[in-house]
């Protein structure tokens, strides 16, 4: 049975959801529709696509071209983000007798969206004319969230994504930021210390891992310790994993330690 | 339901696999990593519908999955100049030509074996991996870099696991003990040095798998001491034979089921 005044607050929170809804469809609609729509029609340009329209109107080359069609192709997975923000481009070659070859980094060697995102980019070039395409896979060197780009992550987030703060190219870098906040030269950082990943719900800086395996090989699952939320997020992916010492050729002047995993 | 894995053991043959081969070595030593990654995936996908809670069945298919995408690249690897595809190397071979260690075609067993199993063959494939991505082939060296960041979770899973259920409850320990003491021989041959590896090792191919063992010992023996199981039996009983085809029946058995479908429709595709 429930009661009048929790229908009421039932009802409220209804609407509160529906409005929330509401605002993230349209941010979605001013980000990736605007930008399919860009694209579905095609190299002429819409009444909605001045500035492209207008970028267009310099010389643009093939190349160029064939990206803005590839980079548009929506991720089967997570369908809020095109292949630009995902981060999963590499290379796009446009030979002179107009043959395409793109360079595809899968997000992981597993991922069942690779054979998909590999033939919706052909069928995209197709539709763009360019009849002769094909799609290599790279692996190196590995994706890693920090490629998604910050159109992305605003898109994510809208979405009820946590997505791991950026380590800074391949995370080994000279003044990479690790474990406590030390910056002494190249930091390997361990998947025991993950970086910071507010809650996409309240903000709350602190979340915790419910499971390191999600919905998709690059997810985790979190909950928020402020509001309690579970929610989805970007699994973060290092280069160094933990306690597995790196070859001889890579210096750790800073390796931390400790045996147990939170 | 699980079976006394020594049993199985007793059907290794010392019968050598076919001569002959005209594979290359680095494709050799590419199909020994692609078997290993492939029999590993199709044994926790058996665990689909079966594990203890549903996370747990999340965790295991994600890791299945993550093996699978490397036994696919593994194999494409393997077959280049024998020009055979992934799905060839997969789903014709008979069980003589598979090379991946017996570790890894050994029945799921309970819960407890397939998390010992898990530890002691991710953190093999992470010290194997870390090697790999510094070694002459690039090719060989990107899919390691690539799979070592995947890897790095599945320890990490294993090794929570260990600790959660060795540090557990009387009976969870109990298992873990069993599961420790009947595989614990199986893991070196992981570690086997033969003639393909002292080639590979002096192309700087392979890594020398001497002080990588050491590190494995290592690593594995302090989660163990940290789960309160340790340390490790100490036996010198190392059953081996994977490398040269000469199996379990466990792994016929597992084959049967994995090729059905292929050897029921040759050929067909989706």
């Amino acid at each position: 049975m429930v009661t009048g005044a929790r229908q009421a607050h039932a009802r409220e929170a209804d609407v509160q959801w529906a409005r929330l809804a509401e605002n993230r469809d349209q941010d979605v609609e001013r980000g990736t529709r605007a930008e399919r729509q860009g694209e579905a029609s095609g190299r002429e340009s819409g009444p909605q696509s001045g500035r492209r329209a207008e970028r267009r109107a310099g010389p643009q080359s093939e190349a160029e071209r064939a990206r803005e069609a590839v980079g548009s192709v929506v991720d089967p997975e997570l369908p809020y983000l095109t292949l630009e923000d995902l981060g999963v481009l590499g290379g796009i070659d446009v030979s002179a007798v107009g043959r395409v070859r793109v360079t595809v980094t899968p997000t992981f060697l597993g991922c069942p969206a690779t054979a998909v995102i590999q033939r919706d980019i052909v069928t995209a070039l197709h539709a763009h004319g360019w009849a002769d395409a094909e799609v290599e896979l790279a692996f190196q060197p590995p994706w890693t969230p920090d490629r998604i780009t910050d159109r992305g992550r605003a898109k994510l987030a809208a979405e009820g994504y946590g997505i791991p703060a950026r380590l800074g190219v391949g995370a080994m870098g000279p003044g990479a930021v690790g474990p406590g906040g030390a910056t002494a030269g190249p930091v390997p950082v361990t998947i025991g210390s993950a970086p910071p990943m507010p809650c996409p719900q309240c903000g709350a800086a602190d979340t915790a891992v419910l499971s390191r395996f999600g919905a998709a090989p690059c997810q985790e699952v979190r909950r928020c310790t402020a509001c309690g939320e579970p929610f989805p997020a970007l699994r973060p992916v290092h280069p160094t994993p933990t306690q597995t010492p790196a070859p001889a050729t890579m210096v750790h002047p800073a390796r931390t330690s400790g045996s147990r995993t939170a | 339901v699980s079976t006394p894995i020594a049993a199985h053991v007793a059907t290794a043959t010392t019968t050598t696999a076919k001569a002959g081969s005209t594979v290359k070595p680095l494709e050799e030593f590419a199909l020994r990593l692609g078997d290993d990654a492939l029999i590993t995936s199709h044994r926790l996908t058996e665990w689909l519908t079966r594990a203890p809670e549903i996370e747990d069945e999340v965790a295991l298919a994600n890791i299945a999955l993550d093996q699978l995408g490397q036994a696919r690249a593994l194999l494409t690897v393997a077959g280049r100049s024998s020009n055979r595809t992934e799905d060839e190397l997969a789903f014709g071979r008979t069980d003589e030509e598979f090379r991946n260690a017996l570790l890894t075609e050994l029945p799921n067993g309970d819960f407890a074996d397939t998390i010992m199993r898990l530890l002691m063959f991710s953190t093999y494939q992470c010290l194997w991996y870390a090697e790999l991505a510094e070694c002459a082939d690039p090719e060989l060296a990107a899919l390691a870099g690539k799979a070592l960041t995947e890897v790095a979770y599945h320890r990490q899973y294993a090794e929570t696991w260990t600790i959660r259920l060795g540090d557990g409850t009387a009976e969870s320990h109990e298992r873990m003990t069993r599961a420790v003491n009947d595989l614990w021989p199986f893991a070196g041959e992981l570690f086997a040095q033969d003639e393909l590896i002292e080639q590979l090792a002096a192309e700087g191919l392979a890594p020398d798998p001497a002080p990588v063992h050491g590190r494995w010992l290592e690593q594995v023996t302090e989660v163990l001491v940290n789960a309160t199981l340790g340390p490790p039996p100490s036996g010198t009983w190392r059953p081996a034979g994977g490398r040269t085809g000469v199996h379990t029946e466990a792994l016929s058995y597992l084959l049967s089921e994995m090729q059905s479908v292929y050897r029921a429709h040759p050929g067909a595709s989706w």
